[in-house]
């Protein structure tokens, strides 16, 4: 096979692979382990790929061409860097993943979804044009989901798995939105095509609607509360999807149409302000947590708000800040994911705070948590530290002190997971770490001492691509300036900080905000469900009939140009006849059984046989009458058999009904009038009355309509009688409802 | 080729009759049933390809000149809808048959369904009001024989409430077709439409408000949509599978032909209405499925709040954007309610219990408009026509209603996974194949949804859709 690098079709055929190994885990779990492995191995090569593909590649597949919707994927710096990410994370992911979840009732499962899961992320951060970026979205989404809910069983587990997707969802909608307004303004869907649009008036819009599929995604401030519940699911999605990966998807959004939105006034606003809020409120979220996952959650929160702040900026050196500090981030966070399944393996401990003297056992455990940790604080030689130094000299001064306050409690989280766990006596019972659950966070804390002592290695390869020549080279040695002076300073404060305070385990307000929009969102259901469903017959009946007397004097209201019809005095016997039909419906309303009610209502059918007569139709009177004469008999036979009739209305609600009857009956006459008065027009009637006998061959005009000109009708007219026929033979039969009980 | 339209309603009425003609005691007609709907799905595809080739296919049934003779219209848009509903019908025959009591079965269940068939068919394809009317009468008996059927206490009283407030949208829709004559001199749908710009007053307006409200009925719109659930429900999961692929479908369909040829276009005061209307359906019925526990309920209100959509959409006037949207909840409602059929009862294979679980999450997220399914293409154009309408209002609407829906959606598929998980009295294959088809349907119009959408963009611009 020919391996063209310069296309992308090495990539798909890897992505397929993975899918297949990924499927094949799920129907065949007691191969996962070794499945896993060989997904590490996948991913693996697909990192030594999308490094190895020149940027600017592009494959494109035609989707809906109509709207110019394509399936597009494309290697830019930031794809190159993102995609990077993902199958790098992927590989330590899949190789932990391998032995954590031997045990596991549904690794199968677990490590097929992650599987779906790395490739729909993967095509997030390719993804060429909107659409197609869109659809990946979403598709992480779904993954997430349904990693979160894995253990179904649990109702939290379930709750947190509703609770990512909808609030991921809400943002994802917004920014659908948002994306096809873009294309709207814009013309093209393609990212590269998309010219810069801060200047035009729907843009704040437009930054609004994608800012919030953002958020959602990348937990900002109101939305961060789903991340620490989605810590539900195992410790590698956790690791995987929660912080290394789903969860940068806003930012890797933000830095896509940074350079076409950047510009606007909104911006800026927006972004840093929810950025700082949420680096505050992630890092109070850890600072407050026990539980492992729940402190490394909330450091998660904290960091992204960090990064949504400095893509906020809008400027070359926040962008390269968010760079190096993500991949810094994703270094560390991985590995005390890690490091925090591991403890909880051992020891089965998930509180931080009954863990201890772990280190004489584990010495390599301690050694990649402290080198972890020192990313967490942002401090000493590792990656995330020079990022956190560049941004701090991109930050202007309010964000500077929004992030002097957070990075104590941060520190505080670092002291706590790097010393207590460790520092003690060995306890009993612990169990042998495998190497396979011990090398992941190991490699990952000497690649993140790697990147720090040579960021411009990845300067060179991985940010000037994305952001463009003329960046001051980084470096691990700080320069004594204000920002080395904060850090120190968060240093101590945070150390006095872990010494000084205990997790309180508080309940967010943003969760318990969640929970009571979705109790709200029941009631709100509930009474909207009754307002239809719990009513009975009459009122049902009458809501239609309200809703049909709106309509009509709408309808009369809207153009009330009426030209009243030329109406003559009717001739006596009209007005003889027309007085026994009203008088046969007034008798029927207040007829007081049901015979002299049918009799009554037999009147009426009487009375328009009559007028039928009058008119000049006699078969129709004699149809008419027929009908009447079977319909009275045929009420009467069954009336015999029911009860007698009750009145359950009051007297106010019979007048109601009443006035609801006439209200609709008198616009009925209104639109009947208004209709007779219109100029006469080519009617259908001459066209049959003139063609009956040649073109139908009969002299009665209303037969030939009946079975020639109309005679689809009256097939389906009969087609109805013949379906009521069986109906009502249906109807007999016994009750089938003791069946159903059994 | 002009017969073909006809045979839709032709071959089921034929399968019907046949059917009755060989009834021994105790029949039960599994066989002939599927193959009638295999027949007619047969023709119906047919029409399909041949309209989708050779273009529109006008039928003047007795060779009568219009507009004095009913005649059938297969559009692209019509004979594709007519196509998919008979697949989707096909399916809910195999599965009320797999799924439903001998008792029902031996009760004329297969023939009334050929009627509900022949009736929607006719009810798609005919293009005069009365005729229209016709077909909708036939559909409203032949469901109300499916939903009563059984007699249980449940089915006979929302049977009872179905009838009552279906007949009351068939006086007005009569009504509509009585001033439709005296106004336009006939009921040809094309010729009104070319008659309605001549004309003002309040002539026109009331005869389509009426036309509106008989049809809003039947499509489900707030607040007249109670009789959906009960209906929906009350009978065997099977029935309801069938059901809901068809009626309001059907009724959304007509609504927007009639509603293009009667509602006067000056203002467009109906369309606005539909808008506001599908908008306050769409959202009340996602809400109220939100407060409800029993799944089969809940999908009935979701169906109900996804025909809003449909509604706000026909008042819109995007008419391609109807039509996907139909398109695409004819599928995705009747694999929920497949699913839900089998729910419970697929043993332990874990094959079936995958199929059916899978078919029910892709059928969910179909109706949430999550990608790539059908229902992301419907959405994505419903977002596209609205933006462009300048209607942002309606879109946050809609956009609302999916979001409380993938709700509402998510939390039933965890309840049904979870449930499926006890393995109750096995189905045997053809249920969990027929819900894994179905999602695999709902996952092709997503992905494949290319030449329907360009197919539809040449009905929407050629005369077709009035």
């Amino acid at each position: 096979m020919n391996f063209d690098l310069t296309s992308l079709q090495p990539l798909l055929v890897l992505s397929c692979l993975a899918l297949i190994l990924g499927g094949a885990a799920a129907v065949r779990p007691r191969v996962a382990e070794g499945i896993s492995w060989g997904l590490a191995a996948v991913s693996a090569l697909m990192a030594v790929v999308i490094g190895l593909t020149p940027l600017g590649t592009r494959a494109s597949v035609p989707w809906i061409p109509d709207w110019s919707v394509e399936w597009s994927l494309h290697i830019t710096g930031l794809s190159r860097l993102f995609g990077l990410v993902v199958c790098g994370m992927g590989t330590f992911v899949f190789a932990y993943a391998s032995r954590y979840l031997r045990d596991y009732e549904r690794r199968g499962e677990c490590i097929g979804l992650l599987a779906a899961f790395m490739v729909s992320m993967l095509g997030v951060v390719l993804a060429a044009d909107l659409v197609t970026l869109f659809v990946a979205w979403e598709l992480t989404s779904v993954t997430s989901f349904l990693l979160i809910g894995i253990e179904r069983e649990r109702e939290s587990a379930r709750r947190a798995a509703v609770q990512a997707f909808v609030v991921t969802g809400a943002g994802a909608l917004a920014m659908l939105a948002g994306f096809v307004m873009i294309y709207q303004v814009a013309g093209t869907w393609r990212l590269d095509q998309i010219p810069d649009l801060s200047s035009h008036p729907s843009t704040p819009w437009i930054v609004g609607l994608v800012a919030l599929g953002a958020m959602a995604k990348s937990a900002q401030v109101p939305f961060q509360f789903w991340l620490p519940s989605a810590m539900e699911a195992p410790t590698p999605v956790s690791a995987y999807l929660h912080s290394a990966t789903m969860v940068k998807a806003g930012v890797f959004l933000l830095l896509t149409l940074g350079p076409i939105l950047g510009k606007s006034l909104a911006w800026t606003p927006i972004l840093a302000t929810v950025g700082c809020l949420t680096a505050l409120a992630g890092a109070h979220l850890a600072w407050q947590a026990d539980d492992l996952k729940r402190i490394l959650a909330g450091t998660t929160v904290s960091s992204l708000g960090l990064m949504v702040a400095l893509v906020g900026l809008s400027k070359q050196l926040a962008t390269g800040a968010v760079l190096v500090f993500l991949l810094g981030h994703c270094l560390y966070k991985g590995a005390l994911f890690m490091v925090a399944g591991n403890f909880t393996f051992i020891s089965g401990e998930k509180k931080a705070s009954r863990l201890s003297g772990l280190g004489r056992a584990y010495p390599l455990l301690w050694a990649s948590a402290l080198v972890a940790e020192l990313g967490l604080a942002g401090f000493g030689p590792v990656l995330a530290f020079v990022g956190k130094e560049v941004a701090f000299k991109a930050a202007p001064l309010s964000m500077l002190i929004a992030l002097a306050v957070a990075s104590p409690m941060l520190v505080a989280c670092a002291w706590r997971l790097a010393f207590a766990p460790f520092l003690g006596p060995t306890p009993t019972g612990a169990r042998p770490l495998p190497l396979a659950m011990l090398l992941p966070p190991v490699l990952l804390g000497a690649m993140s001492l790697a990147g720090g002592f040579a960021p411009t290695a990845i300067q060179s390869w991985l940010i000037d691509p994305v952001v463009g020549p003329g960046l001051k080279r980084f470096s691990v040695i700080p320069e004594l300036d204000a920002a080395l002076l904060a850090t120190l300073l968060a240093l101590g404060v945070g150390i006095w900080l872990a010494l000084k305070t205990r997790p309180t385990n508080a309940v967010t307000l943003a969760e318990r905000a969640y929970g009571s929009v979705v109790a709200w969102l029941r009631q709100t259901g509930e009474s909207v469900r009754a307002t239809t469903q719990d009513k009975p017959v009459r009122k049902r009946v009458l809501t239609v009939i309200l809703v049909a007397t709106t309509v009509l004097a709408i309808g009369f209201l809207a153009d009330p140009s009426m030209v009243w019809p030329d109406l003559q005095l009717p001739t006596v016997p009209v007005l003889l006849v027309a007085t026994l039909i009203f008088g046969g419906a007034v008798a029927t309303v207040f007829a007081p059984t049901r015979i002299s009610g049918i009799v009554s209502l037999g009147v009426t059918g009487l009375g328009l046989a009559l007028l039928f007569l009058l008119m000049g139709a006699p078969d129709l009177a004699m149809t008419q009458l027929t009908v009447e004469i079977v319909t009275v008999v045929i009420f009467v036979l069954v009336f015999h058999h029911l009860p007698r009739i009750g009145y359950h209305a009051t007297r106010s609600i019979r007048m109601r009904d009443a006035v609801a009857a006439l209200v609709l009956a008198g616009f009925l006459t209104l639109a009947l009038l208004s209709v007779t008065g219109r100029p006469d027009l080519a009617r259908s009637a001459e066209f049959y009355a003139a063609n009956s006998m040649p073109l139908a061959l009969g002299k009665n005009v209303v037969n030939t309509i009946i079975v020639d000109f109309r005679a689809m009708d009256t097939l389906g007219e009969i087609t109805v009688l013949a379906a009521a026929a069986l109906g009502v033979t249906s109807l007999f039969g016994k009750s089938l409802a003791h069946k159903e009980e059994a | 080729m002009t017969w073909l339209p006809v045979l839709p309603v032709v071959v089921p009425l034929a399968m019907a009759v046949f059917m009755a003609l060989t009834t021994r005691f105790g029949s039960e007609h599994r066989v002939k049933g599927i193959i009638g709907g295999l027949l007619h799905a047969t023709v119906s595809t047919l029409l399909f390809a041949t309209v989708a080739h050779q273009g529109t296919i006008e039928t003047r049934l007795g060779s009568f000149p219009r507009p004095f003779t009913i005649f059938f219209e297969a559009t692209p848009a019509s004979a594709g809808l007519v196509a998919l509903m008979s697949w989707v019908v096909t399916a809910a025959l195999v599965v009320a048959t797999a799924t439903m009591d001998r008792p029902r079965l031996r009760r004329g269940f297969h023939s009334i369904a050929q009627v509900v068939l022949a009736a929607a068919s006719g009810a798609l394809l005919s293009g005069d009001l009365f005729n229209l009317f016709v077909w909708f009468e036939l559909m409203l008996t032949a469901s109300f024989v499916l939903v009563t059927l059984g007699s249980t206490p449940a089915q006979l009283a929302s049977g009872f409430k179905y009838l009552l407030i279906s007949l009351m949208a068939s006086v007005f829709f009569l009504c509509a077709c009585g001033l439709a004559y005296g106004w336009y001199g006939n009921l040809d749908l094309a010729k009104i439409a070319e008659l309605q710009s001549s004309f003002s007053g309040p002539g026109p307006n009331m005869i389509g408000g009426l036309a509106l409200v008989a049809l809003a009925i039947k499509s489900a719109m707030f607040p007249m949509y109670a009789w959906l659930p009960d209906a929906y429900t009350a009978p065997p999961p099977g029935i309801a599978a069938l059901l809901a692929a068809v009626s309001t479908k059907v009724a959304a369909f007509a609504l927007l032909r009639i509603g293009t040829a009667l509602f006067p276009p000056a203002g467009g005061l109906w369309f606005d209405i539909l808008v506001w209307a599908g908008a306050a359906t769409t959202i009340a019925g996602a809400l109220a499925a939100i407060a409800i526990n029993d799944v089969r309920r809940r999908l009935a209100f979701l169906l109900a709040s996804q025909m809003g959509t449909v509604l706000v959409a026909i008042g819109l006037q995007s008419a391609s954007v109807v039509v996907l949207l139909i398109a695409h909840e004819m599928v995705a409602m009747a694999g929920l309610f497949f699913a839900v059929a089998a729910l419970g009862r697929t043993g332990s294979s874990p094959v079936a219990r995958l199929a059916v679980g899978g078919g029910f999450l892709v059928c969910a997220l179909a109706v949430a408009g999550i990608p790539p399914t059908s229902g992301f293409v419907a959405k994505f154009a419903f977002v596209q026509a609205g933006l462009l309408a300048e209607n942002p209002l309606a879109v946050g609407a809609v956009l609302l209603s999916s979001l409380l829906s993938l709700f509402a959606l998510l939390q039933a598929w965890q309840s049904t996974a979870h449930e499926s998980e006890k393995s109750g009295a096995k189905l045997g294959w053809t249920v969990p194949a027929v819900c894994a088809a179905t999602a695999a349907l709902t996952l092709a119009g997503g992905l494949l949804a290319g030449p329907a959408v360009s197919g539809l963009k040449e009905t929407v611009q050629g005369e077709v859709l009035r």
